[in-house]
């Protein structure tokens, strides 16, 4: 049964409440605040890549704040170690004169964590960092420790200077619900900034979500409804991306090296739940998925030498497929047929 | 949904028929310059219409996918946000879909702009049909008559100046003659060589009927003249009964011959006595010997070949005579022909076949054969057997020029002249051929 109309709009209040805060917070960045907002409410991890200065921590910052919940930031550098994020065992004495090893938890114990510019750290910090993003708990000597729900890292990471960098390995992108390009702003904007802004410090938000509302959100975000025919549209979407598929298209086989997983679709799935529930509807839609398969995909589609000498990108990928793909091209009687049998 | 997509395909296809038969109206006309008649067409354009409508219903078919998929593709193109698509696995309950904007389909032509090219088409097919062809010269392919139609005015020409008293007859057929050349249709040779062959028929006819009248005025000269001379010998002109008996016997045979008639006119001149004097007798006598010998002479030019006492040249009878005393054997005739005459055909032997007109050539002994005289053959050289009939031919009116339909593809049978180009009749010059040699 659908969520009632009634119920669905207070969440969606809720939601465009938060998106209207965020656009006050970060000028002529609307649509980066829908996806993160979209984002949020998949549970999912964001990477934010874009030039310094576009307001990326800003931005993580400000959500931070709007979400009420508990905000950590890690600046990663490359001598940043595992213990630094996840934290560690350290020797306590009590007022007994007892010594014991306490676990003092690590930046990563939090709700919001802003993993600033990602690419710095050395490989093994990055793999810590990732673990735990997937598990959505830490182990640490034999002991398993969950991490708060909810839980959410905004990475950024810096597309030039990528001397003394490392590079994030595909594997692990995937972790990553979304990879979101924060670009620049134009001319009006940026005099709106100058303008407005003293320093260009964003101003104090005068509301921020409880924690009841957030988790009304994410019940919300469990009733929408994902039909057979937009699911059976999310999975040819990501199935077309390989280049071994039966109906992939020419510059698919001759680009991609690897297609997404099926984490992607999954990934496509909520983030269309996300997408719907801000546009107020208690079903996912087709449009729900096209907004949200480039971001979620553009950083698990992996391109070959071929594609880089043709400057063709994961977005122009996607938009093929995109185009290409006919939602109606579904044999519904035949599918809806299966499960009875 | 379906009929209204049916009847969008249909409009569309049933455009390019109508074009398509505007086309082939207007081609005829001019080439052909056939003029449209709704018969002509009516079984194609029936058929291709039913053809045209399946095609549409096929169409129709195609485009509209099932009801599940047309949900989906709505749902898809009228951005409906998944609810149509969620409508076929699960109940909406209080959520009211929206309406579903349906997108148009750009490569069909909206209903307005498909009348406006059903219209064109329409008024193009009408245009056509009703093209001016008046202006064009009728094609028309005809016969080499020329020679025919000059043989037939020679032969009525002859018998105009022999024969007076058929006068109507003989008009009538120089009419036919001269709509010969109307009926001149090499589309249909038999049809021309009949009526030509019926021209024929008539003049000959015509021929007898002349001679027959002639024979009949010989004869009553004849008898007159006897009749005269009687009377001059017995010297009974005074008598009143047998005066009288003649009087009334030349008033009958005045009414029935015109000649007659002005013999007695010129004879009497204006004396108004009934009675004939004895000069008058014997000028009559005069007069009709004179006649009678003029008669006689046009009856021995119609009798043609019929044999008289006076000429026997050229007679079928003596040609026959003269044949059976003068002409060579087969034995000579054999010799005559160069190796012997051993040309013939060979029956599949080595040997050349002896060219023989007897049975007694080798492989012929049992062959049925019948002899037939030359003489036998000369009468019917340039006659053609066109029936038995008890009765006379019958005047045959000219038929008027059959109006070329299209569709008629009958070849031409006989010889035809068309652009200057003339064609023998190959049967008639082979036919010809064999009656001269």
């Amino acid at each position: 049964m659908l969520i009632e109309p009634q119920q669905l709009k207070e969440h969606q209040d809720i939601a465009l409440k938060l998106l209207e805060e965020l656009d006050k917070i970060l000028l002529g960045q609307h649509e980066v605040h829908k996806l993160l907002i979209i984002g949020i409410l998949s549970k999912g991890h964001i990477l934010l890549e874009g030039l310094p200065g576009v307001g990326k921590t800003a931005l993580v910052k400000g959500l931070g704040l709007l979400m009420n919940l508990e905000f950590k930031r890690i600046q990663f550098t490359p001598d940043l170690l595992p213990a630094d994020i996840l934290g560690g065992n350290i020797l306590q004495q009590d007022q007994h004169g007892n010594r014991s090893l306490v676990f003092q938890p690590g930046a990563i114990f939090a709700n919001i964590v802003l993993a600033d510019e990602i690419n710095r750290a050395s490989p093994k910090t990055q793999s810590a960092m990732l673990e735990a993003m997937q598990e959505r708990a830490v182990t640490l000597q034999g002991t398993t420790r969950p991490l708060p729900d909810p839980f959410f890292v905004l990475a950024s990471q810096n597309p030039i200077e990528l001397e003394g960098t490392y590079p994030i390995p595909e594997a692990q992108l995937d972790r990553f619900l979304f990879k979101i390009s924060v670009t620049g702003v134009n001319a009006d904007v940026l005099a709106q900034i100058i303008s407005q802004r003293r320093r260009g410090e964003p101003p104090a938000p005068t509301w921020a979500i409880t924690k009841d509302q957030l988790d009304g959100l994410f019940d919300a975000m469990d009733r929408i409804h994902l039909s057979g025919p937009v699911a059976n549209y999310i999975a040819r979407i990501v199935a077309s991306a390989h280049p071994d598929a039966p109906n992939a298209h020419e510059s698919i086989r001759n680009c991609v090296r690897f297609g997404p997983s099926p984490r992607a679709a999954i990934a496509i799935a909520e983030a269309a739940r996300a997408a719907a529930l801000l546009e107020g509807r208690p079903t996912v839609g087709f449009d729900d998925v096209i907004a949200v398969a480039k971001p979620v995909l553009n950083h698990r589609i992996i391109l070959n030498y071929q594609a880089k000498l043709e400057n063709i990108t994961p977005e122009t990928i996607v938009d093929r497929i995109l185009d290409t793909l006919d939602p109606a091209a579904i044999d519904w009687d035949k599918l809806h047929a299966k499960p009875q049998e | 949904m379906l009929w209204a997509e049916f009847i969008r395909s249909l409009i569309r296809f049933l455009t390019v028929e109508i074009w398509f038969y505007g086309m082939v109206i207007l081609v005829h006309r001019l080439t052909i310059s056939s003029v449209f008649t709704l018969s002509n067409y009516l079984v194609p354009v029936l058929l291709s219409t039913l053809l045209v409508a399946l095609a549409a219903w096929i169409e129709a078919h195609r485009h509209l996918p099932s009801a599940a998929k047309l949900l989906i593709w709505l749902d898809a193109h009228s951005h409906a946000g998944g609810f149509l698509a969620t409508s076929l696995d699960t109940s909406l309950g209080s959520w009211q879909p929206p309406e579903p904007s349906i997108p148009k389909i750009n490569h069909f032509h909206d209903w307005k702009t498909s009348a406006i090219h059903t219209l064109i088409a329409c008024l193009f097919c009408i245009g056509a049909a009703i093209f001016p062809i008046e202006h064009k010269t009728q094609q028309q392919f005809k016969l080499d008559l020329t020679e025919e139609t000059k043989q037939l005015q020679e032969k009525l020409d002859m018998l105009k100046d022999q024969s007076e008293d058929i006068t109507e007859q003989l008009e009538s057929i120089s009419n036919a003659i001269e709509q010969l050349d109307q009926a001149n249709d090499a589309t249909a040779p038999d049809e021309v060589y009949k009526l030509i062959d019926s021209i024929n028929s008539r003049i000959d006819y015509a021929e007898q009927q002349s001679l027959i009248k002639i024979e009949k005025q010989i004869e009553t000269r004849d008898n007159l003249e006897a009749l005269l001379e009687e009377l001059l010998k017995q010297d009974k002109l005074d008598s009143s009964p047998e005066m009288q008996e003649l009087a009334k016997l030349l008033d009958t045979l005045v009414l029935s011959d015109k000649d007659l008639e002005m013999l007695l006119q010129d004879i009497k001149g204006n004396s108004q006595a009934q009675k004939l004097t004895k000069e008058q007798i014997k000028e009559l006598i005069e007069k009709l010997k004179k006649q009678n010998h003029q008669k006689k002479t046009i009856a021995a030019k119609l009798k043609k070949c019929e044999c008289n006492q006076e000429n026997g040249e050229g007679c079928c009878e003596s040609l026959a005579v003269w044949l059976e005393n003068n002409a060579p054997g087969a034995a000579q005739l054999q010799d005559l022909l160069p190796e012997g005459g051993m040309q013939g055909i060979s029956r599949g032997e080595q040997t050349t076949a002896p060219l023989t007109y007897d049975n007694t050539a080798k492989g012929f002994e049992n062959a049925k054969h019948k002899s037939i005289p030359l003489s036998a053959l000369a009468d019917q050289e340039g006659s053609i057997l066109m029936g038995v009939a008890k009765s006379p031919p019958e005047p045959q009116q000219a038929q008027p020029i059959q109006q070329h339909t299209p569709g008629n593809l009958n070849p031409a049978k006989a010889p035809v002249k068309s652009q200057g180009k003339t064609i023998q009749p190959r049967h008639r010059k082979a036919v010809d051929e064999y009656f001269k040699h």
